[in-house]
């Protein structure tokens, strides 16, 4: 027995558990002072462990504590379905931006142009209410209509003002000196000739536009009627 | 851990008031006591208690069910004492004047040698003043301390023979054991050893 294992002895006594050999440990105590001193201290602090009492909590604190607790689970909980329902609402809101969008640069293939798409989908409306004003239709098809829209103008101008000005001479041409001749329908039969004539114009301008076209049957319509006398017919 | 406390944790989690009225009956007393004595202030040991308690059932949901209650609840309780006090050093100190200052009966010795050792237990380092705690007053083994602080066994035991030597040697110091007549070496204290962790 040593000064080492001693203290062992002594730190398992404090343990609870008891030396297999006390009369070893009471040999060295005998002879060892140093050893001794550090025993009795061990038994003071034995002593005065069996003196030390648990601190009780305060008799009100169970009550504060669970309180407590039972309030941060509400807020919780609470905090957890608000986050739930806006997380729902945001993705209604992006699926609902993103059909949005998707209709608006969608163009369906095979289906004829049509400047005013949504002029189909609006509802009927009665004799006595209101059209509504047209939506804005879609931005591509929009500007495509539009570049139509005012080639068709420019060219329909254009023609009327060239027809405008040949009428002007037709009554100073002498009648030409032609043979009779039977001809079947249609009445208008002697002017078919400044039908060709008109529809030769039209044909040349009928890549652009047809209201040429339209202009010259105006002008054809127009002709006084006893011009088929003139003319010897 | 235990069925039982399996159930009571998983109504906790529903939010049942009984259930958490039973968790903190079940462990106050263990957490407050710790508390105390780590804090060495009854109303900072409160305070802790109710943070402790707090943490507990926020961290219900990841709490292993393998591992038993008490060990974990204890860690967190050590934890939270440790931040506190590393709080409370930096901020000027709240000493419970109200017992210093009340008179009371005089102190016999055991009285002495209790307020003795208390005030040895203040002065160890605080992971020496955990393990003598859980040990001598809570009577917690080795192994469950080994488990609530997350060290091994062999850790634990060196600092409780290390803070037992500490204490030991203040009370020698301050006459608290009997001194033989012509025993000069009452004073010295064997060369503090421990095993290594």
């Amino acid at each position: 027995m040593n000064c080492d294992l001693c203290q062992d002895l002594i730190q398992q006594r404090l343990d609870g558990l008891e030396p297999a050999d006390p009369a070893l440990l009471e040999g060295h105590l005998h002879d060892c002072p140093a050893c001794r001193s550090l025993h009795a201290a061990a038994i003071s602090l034995q002593h005065g462990l069996r003196l030390l009492t648990p601190q009780s909590p305060p008799d009100a604190l169970t009550d504060r504590v669970a309180s407590r607790l039972l309030a941060d689970y509400r807020t919780r909980m609470r905090w957890r379905r608000g986050t739930a329902w806006a997380a729902l609402a945001a993705s209604a809101l992006l699926m609902l931006s993103a059909y949005l969008w998707w209709r608006g640069t969608v163009s369906v293939p095979g289906t004829p142009f049509d400047p005013n798409p949504l002029a189909k989908e609006l509802p009927r409306k009665g004799p006595d209410e209101l059209p509504e004003p047209l939506p804005a239709p879609a931005g591509v098809r929009e500007s495509m209509s539009e570049v139509g829209s005012a080639m068709a103008q420019v060219a329909a101008r254009t023609a009327d003002a060239t027809v405008a000005e040949s009428r002007h001479f037709l009554p100073l041409l002498p009648a030409p000196a032609l043979p009779k001749l039977q001809l079947p329908s249609p009445p208008s039969a002697p002017t078919q000739v400044l039908r060709e004539a008109g529809e030769g114009v039209s044909g040349a301008l009928a890549p652009i536009t047809d209201s040429p076209r339209r202009a010259l049957d105006l002008f054809l319509r127009d002709l006084p009627m006893n011009l088929d006398e003139k003319m010897g017919l | 851990m235990s069925a039982d406390e399996v159930t009571l944790v998983r109504r906790c989690l529903r939010g049942e008031a009984e259930a958490i009225q039973d968790l903190v009956q079940r462990f106050q007393a263990e957490v407050f006591g710790l508390c105390v004595r780590l804090l060495s202030h009854r109303h900072d040991a409160e305070d802790v208690t109710q943070e402790v308690f707090l943490r507990v059932f926020r961290s219900l949901k990841g709490w292993d069910p393998t591992r038993a209650l008490k060990p974990w609840i204890t860690g967190i309780a050590v934890n939270r004492c440790r931040t506190w006090l590393a709080q409370r050093a930096r901020r000027p100190e709240l000493v419970d004047y109200l017992q210093d200052t009340v008179p009371g009966p005089t102190p016999d010795d055991s009285t002495e040698l209790l307020s003795e050792i208390q005030a040895a237990l203040a002065e160890l380092r605080l992971e020496y003043r955990t393990v003598f705690v859980l040990f001598h007053e809570q009577g917690q083994p080795y192994e469950e301390i080994a488990i609530a602080l997350d060290r091994p066994v062999g850790t634990i035991k060196t600092w409780l023979h290390r803070a037992r030597l500490e204490i030991l040697e203040r009370l020698r110091r301050r006459g608290m054991v009997p001194v033989e007549e012509g025993d000069k070496s009452a004073a010295v204290v064997p060369e503090g050893r421990g095993k290594q962790p």
